[in-house]
């Protein structure tokens, strides 16, 4: 279910980022990267923004433009931190977005898998850019964290694997390429 | 446990390889339906290969290191893992070489250019279908457009309604404003609040005034034809709006479509899969066949150790049987021939340890006989020696050099042959013998009569025949006796007895003569006068004297024969020499006697009177050698000497008188035998009887300067006179005499 000012905040971000989309694309190395992520608290529920760039490597897109489904992962944690001993994770989030390509009408289709919302588009660089693009996302209720504690969210996005084919399973894991997956961004929940 | 372990290990290996090759098996026949577990299957299998492969390498490593420093069964072991890994490599590589080309191939079949066109032009076919469709959908949503357009805004929702229900599409939406607000909606499906969105590349393209149409799958909804175009009734962009119209593509033509797109989004992904489906057949081929030959490495390894095992335990034991250990038992490590070989060498072994525990047992027999004989030989009275035909002496007894007077050790291994004719005891000895070893006797007696330097020997000699060993001739053993003290003593008796009969027989009617002869002259001798009382004198006096002197005589004999016990008491033979030396002097003033006295000479046990006999016999005999001679002398000289535990005093009285008639020397202690014109001829057989009562030993010879030269040898102590009465003291003088 689409929020309220997704489109408009879609509609932004593909007029921001088409100038310099084709020009990325050509050199830009493979790889996943969080370029931007916040969370604003909006009436006792942390919503998270994030913008996460998504390079496949030429092997997906041409696996993905051949029909094979390509699921991406978003994997948030909220971590408390402990001064004298280990930290703890208090919550862990995954988002699983998939992004299909449909031969008859060629379109790709970007589909949220805890949702069920489903987006088609034209290109492949427009379907990965809004994939990568996550707004008002609800992560927790903020009285289900620790009154006083510190606590720090985290974020990465990754290649799932393991909803591949077998075969390419094993090839992913071995070949480079396939392996991808974005560094942890770490940003100050609740301090 | 090891050993279990092994077993465990090797088990666990095929479980895996036989799971590997089902998999693959399942794989082959179902290619695209992999299941991720393959992934950890063919990492699992690469970790035993891993594994394998560092036991394997271990076990190389050890193996080359004991080829190296040349440790047994290495070499066999090399060559049998070297033979198991060829046997075991060919074949597999060639497996894999055919298996390689065959799943390439079996892969590559699955595509054909033919097929893909097909399913494009399918797909094409589909899509220029729909594309009729498609534009006919676009004319009707522009009229809709076009009626809502003259429609106020207000009625809008019950115009869209209507409007939807007549051109029959399953949702229409007008969007305006800014934002692309959505102004109004209607959907067939009620349950869907919200309308499904254009995505914003179409959004972009209607704001700028085109219209845009397209085939769209819509979530749960299947295949849509999306059309969406300008509504021309605002003015300002801002405010202009747009009508959304979804239609389904039902029927028979949406199902074929979607089979046409799923058999080719099937075919493309398996183009994309060529790659990887093969590399996931090689490996876990590849993989299961590494697994098969290295585990047919190590199954050489285990097998080249069991069977070199038994043959490594062989040649060590060979090695202790060649050390001469017999000890040594084998396990038996099976039932087949190396096991045989095994128990045959055990039996091996146990039979050389019998066998030399036999040889070792008759040797010792063999010893225990010879060190007995040996002791025999040498308790033996008798003198025993042996030799070959080359008469090169072999054994000899020590009674054998006592007897004849040599030490034969020194002879020992030497040829007798050129000791015959000398004039020594043992030179007479073989002289006598080879007379016979000449004559070829094989086995002889004899009784020979041979001159030693202390007189006449007799021995009683046997030969016996060696019995022959292999071609070497037989050589010979002689036993003798010396029988010379045995005749002597024998004489000796018969001499006693003879000496007791005659004073015996003698002495009865000697007193009658002299009483017959006393009273004759007592009666007629006042009676006759002149020439007849004077013959009566003389004969009287005569018969009276001769009988007194033949008296004497008798008392000698009887002397001679006597053998009263000897009173054996301490006492200073020099000082006994003195005194008789002294009373000589004195009755024989003519008499000249030196003394050489030797001052270490300890009291001598012995029977002194017999002593005093023997000096006095001993100087009477110089002083009768002496008689009628202007330089006469007589020299007696003493000497103490002791060998070992044996202490022994030498007297020797010589003197420059005429000396022995040399054919009455080697008869001189006989009875009668005397080159005297007055003399029993008992005294030097009576000094030779005291002496030997004594242990002692005597020993007469002619000076080389003149005279005669008498030696006496009296045992000083007990010891040394028991050992000489048991017979051995005038043997040992003579050895010491060569010794000397």
């Amino acid at each position: 279910m689409l929020r309220r000012g997704v489109l408009p905040a879609l509609l932004w971000a593909v007029l921001l980022s088409l100038p310099w989309c084709g020009a990325a694309r050509a050199d830009e190395q493979p790889g996943f990267v969080i370029r931007t992520a916040y969370t604003e608290l909006v009436n006792g529920v942390y919503y998270l923004d994030a913008d996460v760039g998504l390079n496949l490597s030429d092997d997906a897109v041409n696996a993905l433009e051949n029909g094979l489904p390509i699921t991406v992962k978003l994997q948030i944690e909220i971590i408390k931190h402990r001064s004298w001993w280990f930290n703890s994770t208090t919550a862990t989030l995954t988002q699983s977005y998939q992004i299909s390509f449909h031969a008859l009408t060629r379109r790709f289709i970007v589909t949220n898998l805890n949702s069920g919302e489903q987006q088609s588009y034209s290109t492949y660089r427009e379907a990965v850019t809004s994939m990568g693009q996550v707004s008002d996302l609800p992560i927790i209720d903020a009285k289900l964290l620790d009154a006083g504690a510190h606590y720090n969210i985290r974020m990465r996005a990754v290649l799932d694997v393991t909803s591949m084919p077998g075969p390419l399973q094993l090839f992913a894991s071995i070949f480079k390429g396939w392996d991808l997956s974005s560094d942890w961004y770490q940003w100050v929940l609740v301090s | 446990m090891k050993r279990y372990g092994m077993l465990l290990l090797f088990g666990v290996g095929m479980i895996i390889m036989l799971a590997s090759l089902i998999i693959l098996a399942k794989s082959t026949s179902n290619s695209a339906n992999f299941e991720s577990m393959h992934v950890w299957l063919v990492f699992l299998n690469a970790a035993a290969a891993v594994a394998l492969l560092v036991v394997i390498g271990f076990n190389l490593g050890k193996l080359l290191l004991q080829r190296h420093r040349n440790i047994t069964g290495s070499r066999l072991t090399l060559r049998l893992v070297g033979t198991f890994g060829v046997l075991a490599i060919v074949p597999v590589v060639l497996v894999y070489i055919f298996s390689y080309q065959f799943i390439s191939r079996g892969i590559d079949s699955w595509f054909d250019v033919r097929v893909e066109n097909a399913l494009t032009d399918a797909m094409e076919l589909s899509r220029t279908a729909l594309d009729m469709r498609v534009r006919d959908l676009l004319v009707r949503t522009e009229r809709m457009a076009h009626t809502l357009a003259s429609t106020d805004s207000r009625q809008a929702g019950y115009q869209l309604d209507m409007l939807r229900r007549q051109n029959g599409a399953s949702e229409l939406t007008l969007l305006g404003g800014f934002n692309n607000r959505i102004i109004a909606t209607s959907s067939a499906n009620t349950e869907s609040l919200v309308p499904d969105m254009p995505g914003p590349d179409v959004l972009l393209q209607v704001r700028a005034g085109n219209e845009y149409v397209g085939l769209d799958p819509v979530a749960q909804g299947g295949l849509h034809i999306r059309a969406v175009v300008p509504v021309s009734g605002g003015s300002a962009w801002w405010n202009r709006m747009s009508l959304q119209a979804l239609y389904p593509v039902g029927g028979e033509q949406s199902g074929l479509a979607d089979r046409v797109q799923g058999a080719y989004t099937r075919y493309r992904e398996l183009t994309v899969l060529r790659g990887p489906l093969k590399l996931m057949f090689n490996l876990t081929l590849l993989l299961v066949l590494l697994l098969s030959v290295l585990m047919s490495l190590w199954g050489a390894f285990v097998a080249a150790r069991t069977l070199v095992q038994p043959i490594q335990d062989l040649v060590e034991g060979t090695r202790a049987v060649a050390r001469g250990d017999f000890t040594t038992r084998l396990p038996l490590p099976s039932r087949d021939e190396v096991g045989y070989l095994v128990s045959s060498f055990n039996e091996m072994t146990q039979r050389l340890a019998e066998a030399r525990d036999s040889a070792r047992k008759s040797r010792e027999q063999v010893e225990n006989e010879r060190s007995y004989l040996g002791a025999v030989l040498t308790r033996l009275s008798s003198g025993v020696i042996s030799f070959n035909a080359a008469l090169v002496l072999k054994t000899a007894n020590p009674t054998a050099g006592a007897i004849l007077g040599t030490d034969l050790h020194q002879y020992m291994g030497r040829s007798l042959v050129g000791l015959a004719g000398e004039d020594t005891l043992l030179g007479q000895f073989v002289t006598a013998c080879r007379r016979h070893l000449d004559a070829d006797d094989k086995e002889w007696r004899e009784e020979m009569v041979l001159q030693g330097p202390t007189g006449r020997r007799i021995f009683m000699v046997s030969c016996a025949m060696l019995p022959a060993t292999g071609e070497v001739p037989p050589g010979r053993v002689v036993v003798f006796d010396d029988l010379t003290q045995l005749i002597d003593a024998q004489r000796d008796a018969a001499w006693g007895e003879v000496a007791r009969r005659l004073a015996h027989e003698i002495k009865n009617p000697l007193t009658p003569i002299q009483l017959a002869a006393e009273r004759m002259r007592r009666r007629y001798l006042p009676e006759l006068k002149g020439e007849d009382a004077d013959v009566l004198d003389r004969s009287t006096n005569t018969i009276v004297q001769q009988v007194e002197a033949m008296k004497s005589m008798v008392n000698a004999f009887s002397e001679y024969a006597r053998a009263p016990l000897l009173a054996i008491t301490p006492f200073d033979l020099n000082a006994l020499v003195r005194e008789m030396v002294e009373l000589y002097r004195t009755r024989e003033a003519d008499m000249k006697v030196q003394m050489e006295l030797d001052p270490a000479l300890p009291p001598v046990r012995a029977d002194a009177g017999r002593v005093r006999q023997i000096l006095h016999n001993l100087l009477k005999n110089a002083h009768e050698a002496l008689e009628n001679r202007a330089e006469g002398q007589a020299r007696i000289v003493t000497h103490y000497f002791r060998r070992g535990a044996e202490e022994v005093a030498e007297l020797t009285i010589e003197d420059n008188g005429p000396g022995f008639d040399p054919g009455i020397l080697a008869k001189a202690f006989e009875p009668y035998v005397t080159s005297k014109q007055k003399g029993t001829g008992l005294g030097l057989a009576i000094v030779k009887k005291l002496t030997e009562e004594h242990g002692g030993s005597i020993r007469v010879q002619n000076r080389a300067e003149g005279g005669a030269q008498i030696t006496i040898r009296l045992p000083i102590n007990e010891h040394t006179r028991s050992h000489a009465l048991l017979g051995g003291i005038e043997r040992r003088a003579g050895g010491r005499r060569e010794a000397k």
